[in-house]
């Protein structure tokens, strides 16, 4: 159930922490993103930054910044095609850039197994648990 | 018109009336044959309602056993359970709330874990054919109130990481085990050590006293001579 205003945490090393969703994509009006959907959305906090010993800052994005990201946890519950109902605690997601590639090298916590099937194999690979 | 209308009323009547006095009446016959009656069949049920019949019939087919069946009625809300599925793969979890129903097979499990600080919830039909198999992993020796206890989400009786937990605690028990062997093993050692010292004091002793005696025997030889 996510659709505009909603706020997400963020699950990767890309800098943002906290989006909010202005546009659920390839959906009808009136309808909710869910797992494995593409929305696009808007920073609200990000990380301070922080220069490397190179000179490069970290972050890729930065506060105010418009980018695409894929839902990887929702708190509505949604079934499996087995009989099985999943839910999490939090609404979260992934950054990604317009090819689908995650714009960070690294998730940090559990995602949805149903990634594995969509085209978001290297986000669920890249998660330290499946769920 | 009118005396023609009178008439004919009058002209009805009487075949009316010579027909009842008859006694007869009149039927058409049916052109169609009678259909075949057959005997009835047995009865499937005897009084039974048709739901609790049909519940038992898809019960005896998912379930043919009767494990699920026992399982349902032991598990309760509280306990950590292992489902693993036909593929192998295995899901750990506390059990928050067991929806039964009538008892019968849309009757499912819902399963609490925390993975990476993430709260997962579970829904597990109890009679899936997918599942291999329900393991009881722990029992808490103090159950919280409720069947349902959908109101431990996030406070402070929220479940914990319970495979790292049930991990740690192996670790400690295996630890523990170690420490016991180890003492086991110091207090031997000391006791050997003992018994060691003593069996050469015992031994010194004898031949202190054997000594002795050789000493006296040699000094009553001295004086006999």
């Amino acid at each position: 159930m996510i659709y505009l205003k909603t706020l997400l945490n963020v699950v990767d090393n890309s800098g943002a922490l906290v989006v909010e969703c202005i546009k659920v994509l390839r959906h009808g009006p009136r309808n909710c993103a869910k797992i494995g959907d593409e929305i696009t959305v808007v920073v609200k906090k990000a990380r301070a930054l922080q220069t490397d010993i190179t000179g490069q800052s970290s972050n890729k994005v930065k506060r105010r910044d418009i980018c695409r990201a894929v839902v990887v946890r929702q708190k509505a519950p949604f079934r499996r095609p087995d009989g099985s109902v999943v839910r999490f605690d939090d609404n979260a997601c992934v950054l990604i850039n317009k090819n689908g590639e995650p714009l960070g090298t690294r998730v940090s916590s559990v995602v949805a197994k149903e990634l594995r099937e969509l085209e978001y194999t290297k986000i669920a690979s890249l998660a330290p648990k499946s769920f | 018109m009118l005396g023609i209308i009178s008439s004919s009323k009058f002209l009805v009547r009487p075949s009316i009336i010579t027909t009842i006095q008859n006694g007869t009446r009149s039927f058409t016959t049916l052109k169609k044959e009678l259909p075949t009656v057959y005997e009835p069949l047995p009865k499937k049920r005897t009084g039974e309602s048709v739901l609790a019949y049909l519940y038992q019939k898809m019960l005896n087919k998912y379930d043919p056993s009767g494990r699920r069946r026992i399982l349902s009625k032991t598990l309760r809300a509280g306990d950590v359970i292992r489902v693993t599925y036909l593929d192998r793969t295995d899901v750990v979890g506390r059990i928050i709330a067991i929806k039964r129903g009538d008892n019968n097979v849309g009757s499912n499990i819902l399963i609490r874990n925390k993975l990476n600080k993430v709260g997962v919830e579970l829904r597990i039909p109890l009679y899936s054919p997918k599942l291999r198999n329900i393991e009881v992993i722990q029992k808490p020796e103090v159950r919280l109130a409720r069947n349902k206890q959908y109101y431990i989400r996030n406070t402070r009786l929220d479940v914990q990481d319970v495979e790292s937990s049930m991990k740690r605690k192996e670790a400690k028990k295996i630890k523990e085990t170690e420490r016991k062997d180890e003492k086991k093993k110091l207090r031997d050692q000391k006791a050997a050590k003992l018994a060691k010292t003593a069996a050469k004091r015992e031994a010194k002793n004898a031949e202190h006293t054997s000594n002795s005696h050789v000493v006296e025997e040699l000094s009553k030889k001295t004086e006999s001579t």
